[in-house]
């Protein structure tokens, strides 16, 4: 996967399920269309939560990168 | 799912935080919620406690969860009212035999209600028991 650059990072690590999913909520409704998050997690649950979520609401899922001990998940603002 | 209608009885922290995350996740993907919190749950939202008293644990989650600084089932409750399709009901037979009113309480209850009632908001929706 390419280098995706983000226009807002939430850093949501040390939260636990639901907490990083409802910060990249919170993010996404005042974010712009088109603008790209990232949401870094330690919360494994979340990353496969995050996606499913993005998928669900019609936004789109530009992937995630594992770092170890975290991941970043990245999501497009489409509407 | 047309809609999903929480029963929450319990006063155990473990039962109400899972209520408040599975509120939280369905009523932010397109899935209304409707929570009605009767019996001794009633007691975990008045006005003025800590959050010692107001967490009434009996597992090994429970304890992990204060630990480790997992999201306080209040804080959830009144994040999903501003992000998601959910509405909170307090249950108005516990909260008379208690001698409460809607204003003792969190603002977290979009009213309170009798069964009959909340039979009535939640028709059509699936009903879980906590």
């Amino acid at each position: 996967m390419g280098e995706i650059k983000a226009d807002k990072t939430i850093d949501a690590r040390g939260s636990y399920c639901p907490g990083p999913l409802m910060e990249l909520i919170k993010n996404v409704k005042s974010a712009n269309v088109g603008e790209i998050l990232e949401v870094l997690s330690s919360d494994e649950g979340s990353t496969k939560d995050i996606p499913e979520w993005v998928d669900k609401v019609g936004h789109e899922n530009l992937g995630t990168v594992n770092h170890g001990d975290y991941s970043s998940i990245f999501v497009k603002k489409v509407k | 799912m047309a809609g999903l209608a929480i029963i929450l009885a319990s006063d155990r922290h473990e039962k109400i935080q899972m209520v408040a995350t599975l509120a939280s996740v369905a009523s932010t993907t397109g899935t209304p919620v409707k929570i009605f919190i009767t019996m001794n749950a009633v007691t975990v939202f008045k006005k003025g406690m800590s959050k010692q008293e107001r967490i009434r644990g009996e597992g090994a989650v429970s304890k992990a969860m204060v630990e480790k600084g997992a999201p306080f089932f209040l804080d959830l409750f009144m994040q999903v009212r501003e992000l998601g399709d959910c509405k909170i009901y307090g249950c108005g037979m516990a909260m008379d035999l208690l001698g409460l009113k809607q204003e003792d309480m969190e603002p977290i209850f979009d009213d309170v209600i009798g069964a009959t009632k909340f039979f009535e908001v939640a028709a059509g929706s699936q009903i879980l028991v906590f």
